[in-house]
């Protein structure tokens, strides 16, 4: 079978369809290179690997999610719950978004492949997957269609393809969603299927916070009083909000796959950990509103933030490149994340806004990190030559 | 006096076919060959034609740069072909030696410390002996005319399957000694002598050099880790770097003045059936040396170690600064699902169950397809300098000048990236970059030195 493929191969080098043969082919056998100068072994990883490492860790997000589509919904129309039922729901919602993502989505990159001639990356498997993961269970197809179309395009391709971009393809689609359809991905009615029928409130924890007119010391103990919502629905993520993002639990198992591998850098998480946590406790002494007294380790549960700084914030092409570099972009992305969320209620959710903006200074932090190499080598240089002279 | 250096970031390859400790030989051959792409940047003018007679030592070629740089024969008997490329490009000079017979050149030498170091410095160009030694920054044979600031001797080799230099050294102390009274005479500066902790240095009575001793993992034993440690290259610095057996051979010319190239190399890698050491020459037939100890299969033949080693056949000759030839498998077969599935066998960074106290069995299929740079904080974690591995990469594909020279392309040289170039994701060929890179420099820096 796979002789005749490479003959297949062979004979179809000049094809412009090329590039598709060969993703396909490469997926389901591994080339047959080999080495021929400087190292004449290589590792036994390749890109695909790292990609399906990543989606992996993403998948407890995904099941998760799926069920908790099922449990928002049911819980809010007041019918009783089964696991499978609410899961099966869920799931149901959910594949037509995924499908659409990846089919629009590689359906671009094909095309550029073979309006470019360069190979088909793996980097939309992962982005493929994100993109489903923050956007609303409600949200019509033909905008993720849109978005994606228009990530991959301006965020990714137009900067030379997988690995040249400056943003993160997936939040680039989010935020494309965000500023042209802000009905469909922001307020308080989209995040429970069918939320816009009375009786369905579809509140998230920050979308409450903010609209709170309630005294800041109540605020404060809403967690700890459990009058709204209690610590372990939050920490397990039985909270309204966008599909994959809800449960810490099953992001953390996600972090903990990301570090054990090595795909994720654990030194972003911690430092965007550590930035939230700062910021947070700031505004826990200042607190003159509900956002501002609720409680620092709570902002760092609520929202997307857990998910941003694990999944997106850690993504190494839009991400800072030098170690040095990373622990302060991840601390500016979780100062920055709450300092939105608390400041911009207009923008219910900071985190995205964050990775963005951090992504654009992502080089030039790298860049300060490397000066301060290449100062340490002039002055040495100096300093012989003062001693020769 | 020993000074110890911990070196924490880095990987050992667990190849297996580790040699056992006993030489075999010597074995030699009836053809001999010299490959040119061994001397990097050194076009040759040739002394020889075929059906010349020539001795041990006698000259075969010249370098047009620099005339008195030379080439020495490494065994006596007639020229019997000279390989042509494209364009008439001189690709290797191949040498008949019939009965085994070695006749040498004599040359007249006298105890190292006698000579002066304009005296000492001709006789290494005019005996050939200069062809070992390097420098650096470039990692190219020496500039005649510059002076190096130190010098380093690296016996402290950390790659696959590395020859134990205790084992070939202990043999050769007398040699030993006399080459680095000779590498003495050559600099103002010190000499530093790498050893790893398979060495013992008490066994040698070595003075006047200071003994770093490297712990660590690959590449901890590459000269450049000792040479940033002790002495970092600054711009218009040279340092210069011979290797252990190569001192050896110079050795031996200074107490015997007979050009005589002989090696103790290491016979490894797991498609060799009975890993050993085996005495022999520069030179010497590839199939001489490997028959009857290869296993059955579709083999790759390294002269040298798995990460800098050339690509040989059974016709080739033994390259010239080789220590080992490495057997391994070639990979040129598909896997279905390869990236896929989990291999116990399959060694790979990724894999948390691969233990590197284990050996395995390598190949060398890519396992993978080139992509662009992604993923960031891996080549760190394996490179032991105060470098950032991808911007000098990116710096050197850009051929951006300034910005190689700031981000410290002379401290390192196309060894150092090997192993980077092993765990790359993205599968790119750092050594090769690195090594047009240092060209490029050479190019528009040096040119000046070349044409002299």
């Amino acid at each position: 079978m796979n002789i005749k493929l490479n003959n297949f191969k062979k004979k179809c080098e000049k094809n412009p369809f090329y590039p598709i043969f060969n993703a396909f082919h490469t997926f389901i056998y591994t080339p047959k290179t080999i080495t021929y100068t400087g190292s004449h072994i290589r590792d036994g990883s390749d890109m695909k690997r790292i990609m399906f490492i990543v989606i992996i860790s993403l998948i407890p997000c995904l099941l998760f999610g799926s069920y908790n589509v099922g449990y928002q919904y049911y819980i809010q129309i007041k019918e009783n719950i089964s696991l499978l039922k609410c899961f099966l729901f869920g799931i149901k919602k959910i594949i037509p978004i995924i499908i659409v993502s990846y089919v629009v989505g590689l359906s671009v990159e094909f095309i550029f492949a073979i309006i470019r001639k360069h190979e088909v990356s793996e980097g939309f498997l992962v982005t493929g997957l994100l993109i489903p993961l923050i956007v609303p269970i409600d949200i019509p197809l033909w905008m993720i269609a849109l978005s994606i179309i228009f990530s991959i395009i301006f965020a990714k391709e137009a900067f030379g393809g997988t690995g040249m971009n400056v943003f993160n393809p997936a939040l680039i689609a989010r935020a494309f969603l965000f500023f042209s359809y802000p009905k469909e991905i922001s307020g308080d009615k989209v995040w429970v299927h069918n939320g816009n029928l009375d009786g369905i409130s579809g509140e998230s924890i920050i979308g409450f916070l903010t609209n709170a007119k309630y005294h800041t010391e109540f605020a404060q103990k809403i967690i700890l009083h459990n009058s709204y919502i209690s610590l372990k629905e939050i920490f397990f993520g039985f909270i309204p909000g966008s599909i994959g993002e809800t449960s810490i639990l099953a992001i953390l198992i996600g972090a903990i796959i990301l570090i054990i591998t090595d795909v994720g850098s654990w030194k972003i998480m911690v430092s965007g950990f550590i930035g939230a946590s700062f910021i947070g406790y700031i505004f826990n002494i200042w607190s003159i509103n509900a956002l501002m007294a609720f409680p620092w380790w709570g902002h760092l549960m609520i929202g997307g933030f857990a998910f941003g700084i694990v999944f997106m914030a850690t993504d190494p092409v839009s991400s800072c490149q030098t170690e040095i570099g990373k622990w302060i972009y991840g601390f500016m992305i979780g100062f920055f994340s709450i300092l939105i969320r608390v400041f911009n209620p207009a923008y219910s959710e900071g985190v995205m806004m964050a990775i963005l903006l951090m992504n654009m200074f992502a080089p030039t932090i790298d860049h300060f990190v490397i000066q301060t190499n290449i100062n340490k080598r002039i002055n040495r240089l100096k300093k012989t030559k003062s001693l020769i002279i | 006096m020993v000074k110890s250096i911990y070196i924490k970031k880095g990987l050992n390859i667990p190849l297996k076919g580790e040699s056992k400790k006993k030489i075999y030989g010597p074995i030699l051959s009836n053809i001999y060959g010299i490959l040119l792409s061994d001397f990097h940047n050194i076009v040759p003018l040739m002394q020889v034609k075929i059906g010349d007679e020539v001795k041990s030592g006698d000259v075969l070629f010249k370098s047009k740069a620099d005339n008195r740089i030379v080439f020495p024969s490494p065994i006596s008997g007639k020229i019997i072909d000279i390989n042509r490329g494209i364009k008439r490009k001189i690709l290797g000079i191949n040498i008949l030696n019939i009965n085994g017979n070695i006749e040498y050149k004599k040359y007249n030498v006298k105890n190292p410390k006698d000579y002066s170091y304009e005296e000492i410095k001709n006789i290494l160009l005019e005996s050939g002996c200069w062809t070992f030694i390097k420098q650096r920054p470039y990692d190219i044979m020496a500039f005649p005319d510059k002076i190096p600031k130190s010098i380093f001797i690296p016996a402290s080799d950390t790659n696959p399957l590395a020859p134990d230099l205790t084992l070939i050294l202990n043999h050769k102390k007398k040699e030993l000694y006399t080459s680095i009274e000779v590498l003495k005479r050559l600099t103002k500066g010190k000499i530093y002598f790498s050893i790893n902790d398979k060495i013992d240095i008490n066994n040698f009575n070595i003075k006047n050099v200071e003994f770093y001793k490297i712990y660590g993992p690959h590449p901890a034993g590459n000269v450049s880790v000792l040479i940033n440690y002790v002495d970092p290259i600054n711009k218009g610095d040279v340092v210069w770097v011979i290797y252990p057996q190569d001192l050896v051979i110079i050795g031996e010319f200074f107490l015997t003045g007979k050009w005589n190239p002989n090696r103790i190399i290491a016979i490894s890698g797991p498609q060799v059936k009975n890993p050993c050491y085996i005495k022999t020459r520069i030179g010497t037939k590839i199939s001489k040396l490997i028959i009857g100890n290869i296993k059955n299969g579709n083999n790759r033949i390294i002269s040298g170690n798995i990460f800098t080693g050339t690509k040989v056949n059974y016709d080739d000759y033994l390259r010239y600064y080789s220590n080992q030839i490495t057997v391994i498998n070639e990979g040129n077969k598909s896997e279905l699902f390869g990236w896929l599935i989990p291999k116990k066998n399959k060694f790979s960074i990724l894999n948390f169950w691969s233990n590197s106290k284990k050996e395995y069995y390598f190949n060398t299929n890519f396992n993978g397809e080139k992509r662009s740079f992604l993923i960031t904080g891996w080549y760190e974690k394996y490179f032991p300098f105060d470098i950032y591995p991808i911007y000098l990469l990116k710096a050197i594909i850009n051929k951006d000048l300034e910005k190689m020279e700031n981000l410290g392309i002379y401290e390192i040289s196309p060894e150092d990236f090997a192993l980077t170039e092993y765990i790359d994701i993205s599968k790119l060929e750092h050594q090769k970059i690195v090594r047009e890179g240092l060209d490029f420099l050479i190019n528009e820096l040096e040119s000046n030195d070349i044409k002299k």
